[in-house]
């Protein structure tokens, strides 16, 4: 038997050396001839702006939707998204800039604040829709988690004091998997509901967020391997009961599984106590991406459709009830990450 | 491009296709099997895939050292849980998609698992570390450090064992030591990469030797091992009911990839991630879809347990140093070094300098993991004009020290001269072996390492050896032969040699001597 060449020799570099203007007309023109096949209508006299703009992951069913595409599309818009985890974007914001991305769309505000920061673009941020924090079960557990006080009598709160106090003293041994607060909004709005439960209150101080570390690493730590995107813990979850017992995740992406007809019919949303309404915030790095923000943010057919079925809040009137906090200022909560990241 | 034609009845008879690009992907060695259908979805997207293999070691490396960014537009891994545990910095991999599925599992001989009991009703890991601590399993694995799977396996071993359901703890890790040491006593053959290994076990069937019981692996490589076996051998899957860690084969853009790359890359992932495609993956390929609209083909059972991998790499990493240093019996090797006249100079500095690199002072963990383990057993066999006198080195657990300063003496001491009698040496190889495996029977995995500049020209011919190699009794399991050949070694009669034992060659013969250190790197997966 022959044994596979230990690599190849490495690839040249001719890509770089394109101007971007070329890969714009190309990638223009592509979409044109996608367009053609795939019957999206167009308008004869404008070109389509195609912006590239980083989302977070629960988000690509609204880009992705037909419809959510047509609206665009009649607006002379052709999005590209990519998935990733929102403090990804945050890490990678000067390199995602200089590649070309139009906007950087984080799940909060914190971390749209954190770009502003590190890139200073002139386009201030939109706020087009949110959606809080929430943990989904199955029907079948419920009574367990209610033994332990976990889940309230009717089902329907889940008890994040007590879910925190029962795991420490392992009692209980169910575990809520999330994705990693490193990478992604949901992990880490995690450790901002956290560490409010154990803090009683906002956590105020650098000090106090790496003095909560090791209790908050207790609850991230043993539940393995955690992906960077909230929707990869999502579609686990809708594997069912064996795969995913207690997962957590966000309001609009149950609420987009139960339209398209993927929930299963004993899955169970409860609301987290206290909650966190995760502010999905776009921060436009040029023109053709503010363009874009101010598109998504002010244009009723989408801010509907995101609404109606993708289970966003488009407007702060229709947030559900429940105990919301808020998250500490990003430098805290930049502490809490890395004072919480494994081997730290 | 027929068929969606049909389904949403487009009108153009001709439709544009679309724009060509090349993506550039850097994929685990794991996913070889994914050519033919990327082979596909060329002509379905105009995305042609240039894909370069590693192992999964070097490319957690290469995502470290900047080199995937620079140099790729995606990476394609088995799993994301080896770079937790070997890349460090921020996480340069965005757009992230699995593609695929599949559990570590077993595949054990059909007559084994009928005398174990494992062909009906349900096995438990622990079932099979207690069976392989009486000697009544045995197994091969890939290395853990350098392949996805065996790193999957050994953690899922680990996390089923430690119980409780929860991803492994340190505590627990330590609480499943001796069911481990117990597990791996059983384990009898290993390899680089799982595809090595399966060739390997293979091998071994169709010589009728079969290496071990069973081995342990990604259900997709265990059911074509299960259908290339030979005939009167078949092999039975064994899905332990404790659970299985699952690779998920994500997909992903580097975060400095064009637009164009990004363009191609969904459109690619689009394809994939199609219902006609996913069938197809999990027809052509036996993994399992990702889209839950996909019905599961009949031999892939459904409702498995889900182990989760630590989230701490260094549980991970603890776990694989225990494996070579406590859990599993240290290994036993032969190194066979040509010392001929024309290894003067250069090549046997080269030589000198790969092997003392095994000796300590490395700085990465893949540099700790390949060094010389303690207990570990080395014999050293000269040969010129024939064998020369072995030099056997145990290195003590308590105090490796004193032998690998011996090692490095005896190392620079070599002197090159004289003629290359490959076939006298391997001969000589194997009796030191056979004594050494009557004087010491704990389950050692035993192995060759011949290193060689030329074609063999005194003593024994190849017909000699690969006659003498078959005169050996089937009972004692005789080791394989992993050559690595440079200079003007003969390339054909290497290969000969190694598919009669079941080793490998790998072929340096046009490549720079620097590159000597790592393979004999590499090697140390099989050991």
């Amino acid at each position: 038997m022959a044994v596979e060449p230990e690599k190849s020799g490495k690839l040249g570099r001719w890509w770089r050396a394109k101007g971007s203007l070329e890969i714009r007309i190309f990638t223009v023109l592509s979409l044109l001839l996608a367009g053609g096949v795939t019957g999206v209508r167009l308008r004869e006299p404008t070109l389509l702006t195609t912006v590239q703009v980083a989302v977070g992951s629960e988000d690509m069913g609204f880009f992705r939707d037909q419809q959510t595409v047509a609206e665009f599309a009649a607006n002379d818009f052709t999005v590209v998204t990519v998935p990733m985890g929102s403090r990804q974007m945050v890490v990678n914001a000067k390199t995602l800039s200089s590649v070309g991305y139009d906007a950087l769309f984080p799940s909060s505000e914190d971390f749209a604040l954190e770009i502003e920061q590190k890139l200073n673009p002139p386009y201030g941020n939109q706020q087009p829709f949110s959606t809080p924090l929430a943990v989904f079960t199955w029907r079948d557990l419920l009574q367990r988690l209610e033994a332990e006080h976990i889940a309230d009598p009717s089902g329907t709160e889940f008890n994040l004091g007590q879910y925190i106090a029962d795991t420490a003293s392992g009692e209980n041994h169910m575990l809520l998997d999330m994705s990693n607060p490193a990478d992604s909004d949901s992990g880490a709005m995690f450790l901002a509901a956290a560490s409010y439960v154990l803090n009683k209150g906002v956590v105020q101080s650098t000090s106090t967020a790496i003095a909560l570390a090791p209790q908050i690493r207790a609850l991230v730590g043993p539940l393995g391997g955690t992906e960077n995107t909230t929707s990869h813990v999502f579609s686990q979850y809708l594997e069912g009961e064996s795969a995913e017992p207690l997962a957590l995740g966000y309001q609009s992406e149950f609420a987009e599984a139960q339209q398209t007809g993927e929930l299963p019919a004993n899955a169970v949303m409860l609301q987290l106590d206290p909650s966190i309404n995760c502010v999905h915030t776009i921060v436009p790095l040029d023109k053709p991406g503010l363009k874009f923000a101010t598109l998504l943010d002010t244009d009723p057919a989408l801010l509907n459709l995101a609404a109606q079925k993708y289970g966003f809040i488009d407007s702060a009137n229709h947030i559900p009830r429940g105990v919301y906090v808020s998250a500490p200022t990003p430098q805290i909560l930049e502490a809490m990450i890395g004072a919480v990241e494994p081997g730290s | 491009m027929l068929a969606p034609c049909i389904v949403t009845g487009c009108t153009s008879p001709h439709p544009a296709p679309p724009p060509p690009y090349t993506l550039r992907v850097l994929a685990d060695s794991e996913l070889a099997g994914m050519r033919p259908i990327l082979a596909r979805a060329t002509a379905a997207t105009g995305v042609t895939v240039r894909l370069v293999m590693t192992d999964t070691l070097t490319l957690a490396n290469d995502m470290t050292d900047g080199t995937a960014q620079r140099d790729y537009d995606a990476v394609w891994l088995a799993s994301a849980d080896y770079l937790d545990l070997y890349a460090s910095g921020p996480n340069p991999l965005v757009g992230t998609t699995p593609i695929m599925t599949s559990p570590v599992i077993l595949a054990v001989r059909t007559p084994a698992a009928r005398r174990l009991g494992w062909d009906h009703g349900s096995v438990t890991w622990l079932d099979i570390a207690r069976a392989a601590a009486a000697g009544r399993f045995t197994f091969g694995m890939s290395s853990p450090v350098t392949s996805d799977s065996g790193l999957s396996a050994l953690v899922g071993a680990a996390t089923a064992v430690a119980g409780r359901g929860a991803a492994l703890s340190d505590v627990g890790a330590r609480q499943a030591t001796s069911e481990l040491a117990g597990l791996f006593a059983g384990q009898r053959l290993t390899a680089t990469t799982s595809g090595a290994l399966a060739q390997m076990y293979l091998d071994s069937l169709a010589r009728s030797r079969p290496a071990a019981d069973g081995v342990i692996g990604y259900e997709a490589d265990l059911l074509a091992l299960e259908a290339r076996a030979p005939r009167g051998d078949p092999l039975t899957l064994v899905y332990p009911s404790d659970g299985e860690i699952s690779a998920t084969y994500p997909l992903s853009l580097v975060v400095t990839a064009s637009r164009a790359a990004t363009e191609a890359f969904f459109r690619l992932v689009g394809y994939l991630t199609s219902k006609s495609e996913q069938e197809e993956i999990m027809m052509a390929t036996g993994h399992r879809p990702v889209l839950g609209s996909v019905r599961l083909a009949r031999n892939l059972p459904g409702h498995l347990a889900a182990l989760r991998f630590p989230a701490n790499p260094q549980i991970a990493a603890d776990l694989i140093g225990e494996y070579f240093g406590k859990l599993r019996p240290p290994g036993r090797t032969v190194y066979v070094l040509d010392t001929s006249a024309s290894m003067t100079g250069a090549r046997l500095s080269h030589l000198e300098q790969a092997l003392r690199a095994l000796t300590g002072a490395g700085h990465t963990l893949a540099d700790e993991f390949s060094e010389f383990r303690s207990g570990e057993e080395i014999t050293f066999l000269p040969f010129s004009y024939g064998p020369a006198t072995p030099t056997v080195f145990s290195i003590r657990a308590g105090d490796p020290r004193p032998a690998l300063a011996g090692i490095r003496d005896y190392i620079s001491g070599l002197k090159a001269h004289g003629r290359t009698a490959i076939y006298d040496a391997l001969v000589r190889a194997y009796q030191i072996t056979a004594a050494e495996q009557d004087r010491e029977d704990t389950g050692r995995i035993d192995a060759i390492v011949l290193m060689t500049d030329g074609e063999n020209d005194w003593g024994r011919s190849l017909g000699a050896f690969l006659a003498y190699y078959r005169s050996l009794p089937l009972s004692s399991p005789a080791p394989p032969v992993y050559a690595i050949a440079f200079g003007e070694a003969d390339i054909p009669e290497l290969t000969q040699v190694a598919s009669a034992t079941g080793g490998t060659v790998i072929d340096a013969v046009k490549q720079p001597l620097s590159v000597l250190s790592g393979i004999v790197e590499d090697v140390r997966g099989y050991q």
